[in-house]
């Protein structure tokens, strides 16, 4: 019996600690430099970390050095076997709109789970000015949003597919 | 027995404060060893100038000839105003007019020295100064041709939606742009794609734009861009880089003048542009 309640205290002190002195920001600098590489610049004005959780807020988003969006706030709940990232308002800036034709202002939610429970794919909900999509990343670099709720979907038609399902968004990186 | 059991609640209680000693002190090892203590700052590229002096930096695609100097006058006169070209509505009308040396283009209700322009015809330009009515004829060589414009009252919609040719007008040697082409693109992107189209080479980390279509009789043609062309630089500055080309196009607006060195046939060759 002590045995057991020794090796529960083991195990819930190790997760926590490993969540709650993970160097939450450290690690978010360390992702904002693997990104540069692929040229694309995070630039927030604040971070605020908690014991599960970062917010950000305020992220200026450049790919190339030119600025296409503003996110107002992205919240990371980390708590290894259920993880979430929820990002609100993100707002595309007119020289994106312009630069690859698409009629797509505003993005007001995006959520991207990740659970032990389904350890090779991440998904992801969005809503925004093309209606809700649903979705996944998985750990063949692929990407699949379907547009389950479409909405003004006629700028973003030349880059999509259409199965019996519906509108769909599929890519590989 | 009571004894045995405290020591082995403490055993316990020192589990969590020796898993949280190790994990910490291992957190603090990776922090210091391989995670970046700050991050990233976007340094915005500074935009492009515009040019406060002009230095011969290639070949010309034409030899431009020295601008005509002309003495300053104390007392400037409507004589002054020389008519280049007419652009005539109805009810509205643009005049390119070249006034002590420099090319300018005016619409109705525009003035240049104090005289504003009133209306135009096919042949002449009335301006008004102090309650006077002055005509300046277009000069005779100039009659009659593509110059001179008449657009019925459906098209005026257009003229106003769509630059036409005579935004861009060529005068001894380079080329004088109306303000309003910009406008118009900035608002119209798709004007832009229909018209010319520029790829990206990538070299290394630097990227070059090379013209790859340009539709024959466009504004973009008469810029004097030709396919193949490969742009070097605008204004002194490199553009090998996105940021670099989408400060010109944020920038071009509040531009007065306008070197572009294109790379062509291996040649550099400077395109230069009055804007207006």
């Amino acid at each position: 019996m002590q045995m057991v309640k020794g090796t529960l205290i083991l195990l819930v002190s190790l997760w926590f600690s490993l969540i709650a002195f993970m160097p939450k920001e450290e690690l978010y600098y360390a992702l904002e430099h693997r990104l540069v590489k692929y040229g694309i610049e995070l630039n927030e004005k604040s971070i605020k970390s908690g014991i599960f959780s970062m917010d950000i807020s305020d992220i200026d988003v450049y790919v190339e050095g030119i600025k296409i969006a503003h996110i107002d706030h992205i919240n990371f709940l980390i708590t290894l076997v259920f993880n979430t990232i929820d990002i609100s308002d993100i707002i595309l800036d007119n020289t994106l709109n312009s630069l690859i034709h698409i009629n797509i202002k505003k993005i007001q939610k995006a959520y991207i789970t990740y659970s032990i429970t389904s350890p090779l794919k991440a998904k992801i909900s969005l809503d925004g000015d093309f209606g809700k999509a649903q979705g996944y990343i998985d750990t063949n670099r692929s990407l699949r949003l379907n547009f389950s709720e479409p909405k003004n979907l006629k700028s973003l038609r030349y880059i999509l597919k259409k199965d019996d399902n519906g509108w769909y968004y599929e890519t590989k990186f | 027995m009571k004894q045995n059991s405290k020591n082995s609640n403490i055993q316990l209680l020192l589990i969590p404060l020796i898993v949280f000693i190790i994990v910490k002190t291992l957190w603090v090892i990776v922090e210091f060893k391989w995670l970046p203590a700050i991050g990233v700052d976007h340094i915005e590229n500074r935009d492009i100038k515009a040019l406060y002096y002009r230095v011969k930096l290639a070949h010309k695609e034409h030899k431009v000839k020295p601008p005509k100097k002309t003495i300053p006058k104390h007392i400037s006169s409507i004589k002054d105003i020389q008519l280049i070209a007419i652009y005539a509505s109805s009810d509205y009308a643009v005049i390119t007019v070249r006034y002590r040396g420099k090319t300018k283009i005016l619409a109705t209700g525009e003035q240049i020295n104090g005289f504003k322009l009133v209306s135009a015809s096919m042949q002449y330009a009335l301006f008004e100064k102090d309650g006077k009515t002055y005509k300046v004829e277009l000069p005779k060589s100039k009659q009659n041709n593509s110059y001179i414009t008449t657009v019925k009252p459906k098209q005026i919609v257009t003229k106003i939606q769509e630059p036409t040719n005579n935004t861009v007008v060529e005068s001894d040697g380079y080329r004088v742009i109306n303000k309003d082409i910009f406008e118009h693109f900035a608002k119209n992107i798709d004007d832009i794609y229909k018209n010319i189209s520029i790829r990206d080479i990538r070299k290394g980390d630097k990227i070059m734009f090379k013209i790859s279509f340009i539709k024959r009789g466009s504004i973009f043609a008469k810029l004097g861009i030709r396919k193949g062309d490969i742009i070097k630089s605008v204004n002194g500055e490199e553009i090998d880089s996105y940021n670099k080309a989408f400060s010109i196009y944020r920038g071009i607006k509040d531009m007065q003048n306008l070197t572009i060195v294109v790379i062509r046939n291996n040649k550099e060759v400077e395109l230069e542009y009055e804007i207006n």
